[in-house]
């Protein structure tokens, strides 16, 4: 009796084995974004050619997966995505290329990665599939149309590891009702100083209005995006150009200190838990009379999901020292060098960032949606400018990005918001999350300083940097 | 009397409300998920309710998302039930000397301390090597490993609670180890094996860092569709709030129809201590 | 007893093909977790390669002052969310333990929270009730004219602590519940017969009768409540600083934003140690208190 019981349990669990490893064996369907029927194959025999991308969802990437099967009628190739938050993202991509797991052929990374990965040979150089390309095809592309400081973002050494899918900067977004119902304007070119007493005049929290709202969020890309572009034109720097660490200079300090001020004067309240998505619900719902951010905020404020959308004013992101401080940011798309299917690859990075792209998403989701900050073309198109008021602000911005030499004093690093080496996303975490501990009350401005130079001074010794 | 009928129904008022209060911020939830995104803030309760956001999450992507979760959390679940019912009643019923049995059973328990989090690299390398990520045998046998101690610890409290009175019965009886099992001892733990079945379901179905990690365009479950609405650009709390509300049903109308085996055990009254 | 069971008994084997699973897919990570735990690994710097340092990662991870910070805060939290949810879930199972209409739609109610995602059930918490700016509590603070409360600041981990024992408590709460109803109700009914009111009820026969359950609940939830992780990563990060970070919090730091395999790996070991020593401790106490009753 009980052997036979055995063969029963053994036999039911064997089977289930096989029903599911037969299912996930058949890579069917899934959770990937195709659709049957691609008629018109381009000599892709019986193998129909598949490649996976992964990418963050933002609204211009959800576009550009519903435009996908578009992609696939011209060229019989299949994309499936992978999509998640950019953290998520992020990590994902850095363990499975850095693993050297390959689970995607095409990468979505922002201006951060796209230099050093190339560096690591995790990316495909693009130059010579550029080589590559016949007449037609380069006169259709137009490789010079490309804004070039977003190129040159996306580059090591002369060599082009990324396409950039859309380009963004930072600019001071504000209500133009606010200030007008104040008597207050706002300069075309503002200094901090101008901001401070600009957002202290405006700030009424018993009506619920703060006079300027900052990200405080601990991370590299978070509180520390903002404040490192603010450091920047301050007149101070990360490192010097022995690489030593500047926490303990004036201009670090200086910079800490204003920022905590102007958020403690005139800002949100527990500023060490707002990010970009707090802020960007605080300034749509009607709350901040401010912000400085990401340019690509613009496209949101000015959509039917924000109560604010017909009163928002924009200016260049503010000064102290340098004539401009916006950074050069944005997402790129990637081939990893891993990947078994490069041509198909690059065929799909130059259509996602051609100009009939972009022609067709103005065309089907309107101009407003279109990429911003990738191709000159686009600036001159007057349909764009009309649908975006804030196009020409950004295209100054991105022109005039300091990216290669982003300090006042010269600096072995180049940055948009952070600091051109691996060793960043580690050192900008835990800084931010000192620097949030500053903000917050929780450690004086002393400590913060002394630990953030002990902590990064011991990571730049064990990357290489400082003997 | 009557006095005694008004407690009672201020008893079960109070019940109401402890558990409405307690579940607010998800009835809360449910309430936002039928709100237009420019309406989350402020928050009210009287607005103009809409679908859109219904629509926007259940496009056609979701399908295989759902198809995902409901291989792997299934698979999962009939695995753990089986094996961990099993194992359970070896260690309690399967004549081995107390100390083995005991030691089997705490070494169940310690199998799973290690965090998800930690560990996501060095399996991540494993599972390259093996050629097993992205699939679905990947993450019903990560999911088994996980839940099945759970359904050992869980089963073996009730299954000590078998009296022994019962079993000597039947075995007087004359009736054989599977019969004693199949109609005497499994009715008895029937809330204990409702209630591990649940619990594997809920753990399954919502885990998400595995989810994420070792899976990307074939195996992905609902879970990682979600964490797409928790996206850095753009609100979304009424967006995501729908996704939720939808992903929570079937934990719910499980937990809804477990509580049927909720009733208390009956032993035949056979036996009198 | 069985004594008709023979010495080696055949029927051991059933509970094979669930030891070697379970050993599968937990041992081998985890030797590897141990492994790596001795190696120099940053992922983004591969032109460093991947060394053998010896105990340096476990030098260096007790060398820094954040360590113990954490350590603490991991014990704190789990202290003080178990006692608490062992009470709370056992005071809402007796209240519920009864009939009356409706009482399956409370109990769905209770045990909600614990349905949700927790990285969901935070990202609630942390906008749209909790927040100082446009959340309840912003409206809320108003309407009593005092300053909204800012949750996430200083005490930052006292709200963890709260939003941990929301969401556990209906886990412990279906545990114990279920033990009442495995209570045979000829006995509850012979000791009503006898004359013994709700509450002696209560003290002398239910309590006693779901040691076992409320063991089960205890060891279960001490497991995972030192693994919380979702909860913290989507409303403080940790913060601030290190205040309201857990062990796997921070070895997630270490492992995602430092790309330090070897440093992550030793924060896992010294999570299992802990957990280890606190399980054993745990384990013996309870068997201790109830060496009779088996």
């Amino acid at each position: 009796m009980n052997k036979q019981w055995l063969k029963i349990v053994s036999i039911v669990i064997v089977a289930i084995m096989i029903v599911t490893g037969c299912s996930s064996g058949n890579n069917s369907s899934g959770a990937g974004n195709e659709q049957s029927g691609g008629g018109n194959n381009s000599g892709a025999d019986n193998k129909k050619v598949s490649i996976t991308l992964a990418t963050v969802n933002n609204p211009d990437m959800v576009i550009m997966e519903k435009l996908a099967p578009k992609f696939k009628e011209e060229t019989g190739i299949e994309v499936r995505f992978t999509v998640l938050p950019e953290n998520e993202l992020r990590n994902k991509v850095t363990a499975d290329v850095g693993m050297g797991a390959g689970s995607f052929d095409i990468v979505t990374l922002g201006t951060y990665e796209v230099p050093f990965w190339g560096n690591n040979q995790w990316l495909e150089p693009l130059n010579p599939y550029f080589d590559n390309m016949n007449a037609e095809e380069s006169e259709e592309y137009d490789k010079d149309d490309l804004i070039q400081p977003v190129i040159n973002a996306l580059s090591y050494d002369g060599t082009v590891y990324g396409l950039p899918f859309y380009a963004e900067s930072t600019m001071m977004f504000y209500r133009k009702d606010l200030f007008e119902a104040a008597g207050l304007t706002m300069p075309e070119k503002p200094t901090w100083d101008e901001i401070y007493d600009l957002a202290v005049q405006l700030h009424n929290p018993d009506e619920g209005i703060y006079g300027i709202c900052m990200r405080g969020l601990p991370g590299w890309g978070q509180n520390m995006f903002i404040f490192t572009q603010m450091l920047h034109t301050f007149g101070g720097k990360w490192f010097d150009m022995d690489w030593n660490p500047q926490f303990d200079s004036p201009k670090m300090r200086e910079t800490f200190e204003f920022y905590k001020k102007l958020l403690t004067d005139a800002g949100e309240p527990s500023p060490h838990t707002v990010g970009y998505t707090e802020c960007l619900t605080l300034m749509s719902s009607g709350k901040a009379a401010m912000w400085m951010d990401a340019t690509v905020s613009g496209g949101t404020l000015m959509s039917g999901d924000s109560q604010v959308k017909d009163k928002i004013g924009y200016a260049m992101a503010p000064i102290v020292e340098k004539p401009y401080s916006g950074a050069v940011g944005g997402w790129a798309l990637s081939i990893v060098s891993t990947s078994k299917h490069k041509e198909e690859a690059f065929r799909f990075l130059t259509w996602a960032t051609s100009k009939k792209y972009v022609e067709m998403v103005g065309e089907e989701f309107g101009w407003e949606r279109a990429p911003s900050g990738t191709r000159v073309s686009t600036y001159e198109n007057p349909k764009y400018k009309e649908a975006a008021p804030f196009a020409e602000i950004t295209l100054e911005s991105i022109n005039n990005a300091n990216y290669e030499e982003p300090a006042v004093d010269p600096v072995p690093y180049k940055s948009s918001g952070w600091v051109s080496i691996p060793e960043y996303q580690e050192i900008g975490d835990q800084v931010g999350q000192l620097f949030g501990a500053y903000l917050a009350g929780a450690k004086s401005l002393d400590d913060m300083l002394k630990e953030a130079q002990d902590f990064t001074t011991q990571v730049m010794k064990r990357g290489g940097y400082l003997k | 009397m009557v006095r005694k009928k008004i407690i009672r129904a201020l008893l079960v008022l109070t019940a109401f409300a402890i558990g409405i209060g307690y579940s607010f911020p998800l009835i809360y939830m449910v309430l936002t998920s039928l709100k237009p995104e420019e309406e989350v803030v402020p928050p009210v309760f009287v607005f103009t309710p809409t679908w859109e956001n219904y629509r926007t999450v259940l496009n056609e992507n979701f399908i295989g998302f759902i198809r995902n979760s409901v291989i792997v959390t299934g698979a999962t679940m009939v695995i753990s039930l089986v094996l961990g019912v099993l194992a359970a009643y070896v260690i309690v019923f399967g004549g081995m000397s107390r100390k083995k049995a005991d030691n089997l059973f705490f070494w169940f328990v310690t199998t799973n301390l290690l965090p998800a989090v930690g560990v996501v690299l060095p399996i991540y390398l494993l599972l390259k090597n093996l050629q097993l990520l992205d699939q679905h045998l990947t993450l019903i046998l990560l999911y088994c490993g996980a839940n099945i101690p759970l359904v050992v610890w869980m089963v073996y409290s009730f299954m000590k609670e078998v009296p022994k009175e019962i079993l000597e019965a039947a075995y007087i009886d004359g009736s054989s180890r599977m019969y004693a099992f199949w109609k005497v001892i499994l009715p008895l733990i029937k809330t204990g094996i409702a209630s591990s079945a649940l619990l594997v379901f809920v753990f399954a179905w919502n885990e998400f860092f595995f989810a994420v990690s070792f899976t990307s365009v074939n195996a992905a479950t609902v879970p990682v569709y979600m964490s797409s609405f928790m996206t850095q650009q753009g609100l979304f709390w009424a967006k995501m709030s729908a996704i939720s509300t939808i992903a929570v049903l079937p934990p719910v109308i499980l937990g809804w129809l477990s509580q049927k085996t909720f009733v208390r055990g009956m032993t035949m009254g056979a036996v009198k201590g | 007893m069985e004594g008709r069971i023979a010495k080696k008994d055949p029927i051991r084997w059933l509970a094979l093909p669930g030891i070697v699973i379970v050993a599968l897919v937990t041992q081998i990570p985890f030797i590897a977790t141990v492994v790596l735990s001795f190696v120099r690994w940053i992922i983004i710097r591969p032109d460093q390669g991947i060394q053998f340092v010896g105990f340096q990662n476990f030098l260096h991870v007790f060398q820094t002052k954040d360590t113990y910070v954490v350590i603490g805060n991991t014990v704190v939290i789990m202290l003080a969310s178990l006692v608490l949810c062992t009470v709370l879930g056992t005071c809402l199972a007796i209240m519920l333990n009864r009939d009356f209409p409706g009482v399956h739609i409370v109990r769905t109610l209770i045990i909600l929270p614990f349905f949700v995602m927790d990285a969901v059930a935070g990202i609630i918490w942390k906008t749209l009730i909790l927040n100082p700016s446009f959340g309840f509590n912003y409206y809320i603070s108003h309407w009593l004219g005092v300053e909204p409360i800012d949750f996430f600041g200083s005490h930052a981990i006292i709200t963890i602590i709260m939003l941990i024992v929301w969401q556990w408590t209906p886990f412990f709460f279906l545990i114990i519940l279920a033990g009442f109803q495995g209570i045979p109700a000829d006995i509850v009914e012979s000791a009503k017969v006898d004359g013994a009111n709700a509450w002696r009820r209560l003290i002398s026969i239910e309590l006693p009768s779901i040691r076992n359950h409320i063991q089960v609940a205890v060891m279960l939830g001490l497991i995972f409540i030192l693994k919380v992780f979702g909860i913290i990563y989507v409303t403080t990060t940790g913060g601030p600083g290190v205040l309201s970070s857990n062990l796997p919090f921070y070895a997630y730091r270490v492992a995602f934003n430092g790309w330090n395999v070897g440093n992550s790996a030793v924060l896992s070991v010294i999570s299992v140690a802990i957990t280890l020593l606190l399980i054993i401790w745990l384990y013996r106490f309870m068997n201790r208190r109830t060496g009779e009753a088996d």
